[in-house]
């Protein structure tokens, strides 16, 4: 179980670093599926099934498509011609990330959260179980306590469309 | 180590040794003898008439974007489809995804109406 | 050591501070897009890891509430990867150009 989770955690986090450091945008693409995947893994080993399925369906499998698409239909010779990096800023950036990392790190230790015990209450692995999968046992919830904001999606979802496609036909006519 | 996802990761473990193992045995086995005809581009027999690295159409991305919308849509109905009996749902549950379905389809309708789904315009 | 909440909160911290790297450093417009993509994964993370083992507050009826707004999460990324690679699309079209540093004019 342990080694599972350094195995998928380190996997994820070379990958992540691949998307930040590869030159080429579709290989920073690539690493990003591979980064997803891992994450995937990870939700599986904290027994969220539906979502790990949803992370490769959703994530790995249509946005990265959109993604590489985009770099498809933008120009990839003039982009790789293009400067990548931002040099100037990256040591400042580095830097405020570290003291980001090393004050997120004390306070994760410091607090109370690892004492390790695991949730109770109403859906825990074992009654998870019993009404049948985690698929289920999320539908539970979100149809009911989460009713408002899931017919807000609806909108966000309505909104996105509506956005891509005026910009993409009235953007691209005018000129 | 008896969690129910460890088949899956032997499974996992085992395709990725036998992908490295192929690639490096072929590479071991294979004559390597080759000349420009044998490194040009497969394209089913044809000649290659431009580079690939060219400009796709902005069409492929209206595709794209409205697979992956919907994609999420569909997500959302499965949990609503595995509860959708009698006790836990029933007639709300019912009503709450024709309303979600109804907002959708005003975009479904909007995309036809901009003729995002015609391939020639 | 055994692995508790602190692990996944730290490799979920590492994560989000690559992607804020990226986001910084990048020109190129699709990949800060993608190092967004990164931080909203690393959330994600976050959010499963607290509805497994600290799923029970006050004010929280049960601990799939992680796992139902990091499904919220999931679809507000497909979302803005929609609208935003758009008004990328639209940028290139338009200014020839997707670097970030190019793009600093408000006015058409």
């Amino acid at each position: 179980m342990d080694f599972v989770f350094y195995l998928f955690g380190i996997t994820g986090l070379v990958s992540a670093v691949g998307v930040v450091a590869f030159r080429n945008p579709i290989h920073s693409a690539l690493a990003l599926v591979a980064a997803l995947f891992s994450t995937a893994g990870i939700y599986i080993l904290l027994d969220a099934e539906f979502l790990a399925v949803l992370e490769v369906i959703i994530y790995a499998g249509a946005i990265m498509v959109l993604f590489l698409f985009v770099l498809m239909c933008l120009n990839i010779r003039e982009l790789k011609a293009l400067p990548q990096f931002n040099k100037k800023i990256r040591p400042f950036a580095i830097g405020i990330t570290a003291i980001f990392l090393v004050d997120m790190v004390y306070l994760i230790t410091k607090s109370q959260f690892g004492v390790g015990e695991l949730a109770t209450g109403k859906y825990t692995s074992e009654q998870v179980a019993a009404i049948g999968s985690n698929a289920k046992a999320l539908g539970q919830v979100l149809y009911t306590r989460y009713l408002l904001p899931f017919e807000a999606i609806s909108l966000l979802l309505l909104v996105a469309m509506i956005g891509a496609i005026l910009l993409m036909k009235e953007g691209l006519g005018r000129k | 180590m008896d969690h129910p996802y460890l088949p899956i990761l032997i499974l996992m473990f085992f395709a990725f040794i036998f992908t490295v193992v192929t690639i490096i045995m072929s590479d071991l086995a294979r004559p390597s003898k080759p000349n420009a005809e044998k490194n040009s581009t497969y394209e089913c027999g044809a000649p290659i008439f431009t580079d690939a690295r060219g400009m796709v159409s902005v069409k492929y991305y209206i595709i794209a974007m409205l697979f992956l919308l919907f994609d999420v849509e569909a997500a959302f109905l499965y949990p609503w489809a595995i509860n959708y009996d009698k006790e836990t749902l029933g007639l709300f549950g019912f009503v709450e995804i024709v309303i979600f379905i109804a907002i959708l389809l005003v975009g479904y309708f909007y995309a036809w109406r901009k003729e995002a789904f015609e391939w020639e315009s | 050591m055994h692995v508790t909440l602190i692990h996944y909160l730290i490799l979920s911290a590492i994560m989000f501070g690559i992607g804020v790297v990226g986001f910084i450093t990048r020109k190129n417009m699709v990949i800060v897009l993608m190092c967004i993509e990164l931080m909203l994964n690393a959330a994600n993370i976050n959010f499963i890891a607290f509805a497994k083992y600290r799923g029970l507050y006050e004010g929280m009826s049960n601990q799939l509430s992680g796992q139902v707004m990091s499904l919220f999460v999931i679809t507000i990324a497909a979302a803005e990867a929609a609208v935003g690679l758009a008004i990328i699309i639209v940028l290139f079209r338009s200014r020839k150009t997707i670097n970030v540093d190019d793009v600093d004019l408000l006015k058409h």
